[in-house]
């Protein structure tokens, strides 16, 4: 977590950094999809993700109110001060593990936004209220797709299981809450996460149940990305994305 | 559009079609039947390409001496 | 350009001889009085056939095009910049959508077209064979590479058949922001820091020789030209949209203060025109074969991307037919 932010903005970073991370990943795949009509989803999804990013990382700038836009805080942050979920940074894999990420992480979003919606910061709730119509959709993509994938064929079926089993341990860290975001329900803009957990685990299991898969097997989380604790893979992440800003320092683009 | 059902037909033609907010309501229709997506629906499928102002011309400043651009 | 006959041979003169010569006669004067052509109308094979390879290279053009401004999605300079760059690489992949749609109408099928570009057999751009370097890669590409394609597909609009001219109807529309973003990049980095001006004419430098080449051989070297142009299926000839491009282009380059890399151009008062180098043509003939800097990596690519995605296309059709079943048996 960037430990300068203060708890509000570092709220606002966290939603962004989700948005950003997950958006930079779907990003990956543009030109490479299974079809042309997949490369166009994808791509819708990254553009809502990258557009979420810009406003929340704004805000959560904005908040601190020392001169750091959107951009300065996606492009110059190190990994220990993004505090994105563990969940997106992981790995595309093949289509059924980019699929099981989307399809945890669109669910978490619909229900956060569906709450955040009504919260009465006036800077969250518009935001979540926009990015709401958007991770619906994201939602019924993904959960599609894993019902297709699911009850496909064996090698699907054996594909999305895989999917599931590698994104699952990092699921329960979004319902996790902390310091942060009492902080920001406090303050009238937060939503308690851990509240949306059943309702969660309600749409995974309908959609798991109808893909004819078995939820996976509860095990110990992984957790930490809230507080800048990342796996290996969020540094390449931002070797690729940073590398500009990085590489030409001060210049305008 | 190729689909290999009705669903995925409706969520690929949002894709494809309306990334300019040209959408309203889609119909697919796999020669005889149609599958027509849910007015309640509309605000999820439709109203994200609300900001993509980026898509449209007029988005990029070019100066005035510059022509056929 | 896109849909440069890439063939280099003369098209069999017999196909046109075994037409009915009442209906050719009747489509030949169709055409001339500017009506469409429709799918299930009468048409020459050779004027299928000619099609079938023009919209099926254009669509394959779109797609293997994404690769190189793809190669710069993950790092894009800023957030603006990234959303623009996805926005625009998938634009492409909706264009090839269109044109696949547009082709099939003639009976060829979209595995098949698919399956004649990744075995080499179908040609696409000679452009994107070329690798993407730096950011003002990305630049160059929107600025010259759309606004060549721009020119060509304007006029395409009122081609013929109608299937491929509503396409483009489509097409030019959505293509309008992708040159002006690669325009405005351009922009930025000719008025930036020494090393953004050095970047940018870098890759002018780089994209000016490929973007002439993209209209294609010289016309006295276009076997085929005459015989598209009365079909309507080319409406201007290779060496007049080169001409009209270096004429629009070189003032742009002008205007930001960058050079295009030709010590032969110079504007000619009599012609009204600009006069320009000669295109190594030895260059263009060995990338259409395709010895192109990067013609294997984007072969490799779209390969990949088909191998590793017939699972899922098989998972869907699967799943598609369990439900279909399942619902039949249900009624
Ligand atoms: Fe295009
Ligand atoms: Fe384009």
């Amino acid at each position: 977590m960037d430990s300068a932010l203060p708890p509000l903005a570092a709220y606002a970073a966290r939603l962004g950094d989700d948005s950003l991370i997950l958006g930079q990943r779907l990003g990956e795949w543009c030109g490479h999809a299974p079809a042309l009509e997949v490369d166009l989803s994808l791509s819708n999804v990254a553009l809502d993700l990258i557009g979420q990013a810009t406003h929340f990382l704004g805000l959560a700038g904005a908040i601190e109110g020392a001169g750091r836009d959107a951009d300065k805080l996606a492009f110059h942050r190190d990994v220990m001060d993004f505090s994105n979920c563990l969940l997106v940074e992981q790995p595309n894999g093949d289509f059924a593990q980019t699929i099981a990420r989307q399809f945890l992480f669109s669910n978490y979003q619909a229900l956060l936004f569906e709450q955040m919606a009504q919260v009465k910061d006036e800077r969250f709730a518009p935001i979540a209220a926009k990015a709401l119509k958007e991770v619906k959709y994201h939602a019924t993509l993904a959960s599609d797709w894993v019902v297709r994938l699911g009850d496909g064929t064996d090698e699907s079926k054996t594909r999305m299981v895989a999917g599931l089993n590698w994104m699952w341990r990092f699921a329960d860290e979004l319902f996790v809450m902390d310091d942060v975001d009492a902080a920001a329900i406090a303050n009238g803009a937060g939503v308690d996460k851990a509240a949306l957990r059943a309702a969660w685990d309600a749409r995974i299991d309908a959609v798991l149940a109808e893909a004819t898969l078995a939820r996976p097997a509860a095990r110990r989380p992984i957790v930490g990305g809230r507080v800048g604790r990342h796996s290996e893979h969020l540094g390449h992440v931002l070797s690729a994305m940073q590398f500009l800003q990085r590489a030409y320092p001060g210049a305008n683009w | 559009m190729h689909a290999a059902d009705g669903k995925m037909a409706l969520e690929h033609a949002r894709d494809t079609y309306t990334r300019r907010m040209e959408g309203v309501s889609l119909w697919v229709l796999p020669s005889a039947q149609i599958i027509a997506s849910d007015p309640g629906d509309a605000a999820a499928l439709f109203a994200p390409a609300e900001d993509k102002i980026y898509r449209h011309p007029t988005f990029y400043k070019i100066p005035d001496g510059i022509t056929h651009i | 350009m896109y849909t440069t006959d890439l063939s280099g041979k003369k098209a069999k003169p017999e196909a046109a001889i075994t037409e009915n010569p009442a209906k050719l006669a009747a489509f030949e004067a169709r055409v001339a009085a500017d009506e469409f052509i429709e799918p299930k109308d009468w048409m020459p094979e050779a004027y299928r056939k000619t099609l079938i390879r023009q919209i099926s290279q254009h669509a394959h053009s779109e797609i293997v095009g994404m690769l190189p401004e793809g190669n710069w999605i993950t790092r894009a300079p800023n957030l603006r910049r990234k959303a623009i760059l996805l926005a625009k690489v998938q634009d492409e992949a909706g264009h090839g959508l269109y044109l696949y749609c547009a082709a099939e109408t003639l009976g060829v099928s979209r595995d098949e077209m698919t399956e004649a570009l990744l075995s080499g057999k179908a040609k696409y751009s000679t452009i994107f064979n070329y690798p993407t370097l730096t950011w003002a890669d990305i630049g160059a590409i929107g600025w010259l590479v759309d606004g060549a394609a721009i020119m060509n597909q304007v006029p395409l609009q009122r081609t013929s058949y109608g299937p491929y001219a509503r396409a483009m109807v489509r097409i030019c529309k959505e293509e309008s922001f992708h040159q002006r973003q690669g325009y405005e990049i351009m922009m930025h980095l000719a008025a930036g820091t020494d090393a953004q001006k050095r970047m940018a004419q870098d890759a002018l430098d780089r994209w000016w020789w490929p973007s002439l080449m993209m209209f294609g051989p010289p016309d006295d070297k276009s076997p085929n030209t005459e015989q598209s142009m009365r079909w309507r299926i080319k409406r201007d000839t290779n060496d007049e949209l080169r001409q009209k491009f270096v004429d629009i282009t070189a003032p742009q380059a002008e205007a930001i203060g960058l050079s295009v890399p030709d010590p032969a151009l110079k504007w000619n008062e009599t012609r009204g025109a600009y006069d320009f180098g000669d295109v190594d043509w030895e260059e263009f003939y060995a990338v259409v074969r395709g010895e192109g800097p990067v013609a294997k990596e984007r072969n490799q690519a779209r390969v990949k991307a088909w191998e590793n995605g017939a699972w899922v296309r098989e998972a869907a059709r699967v799943h598609a037919e369990k439900r279909a079943n399942a619902k039949i048996a249900a009624e």
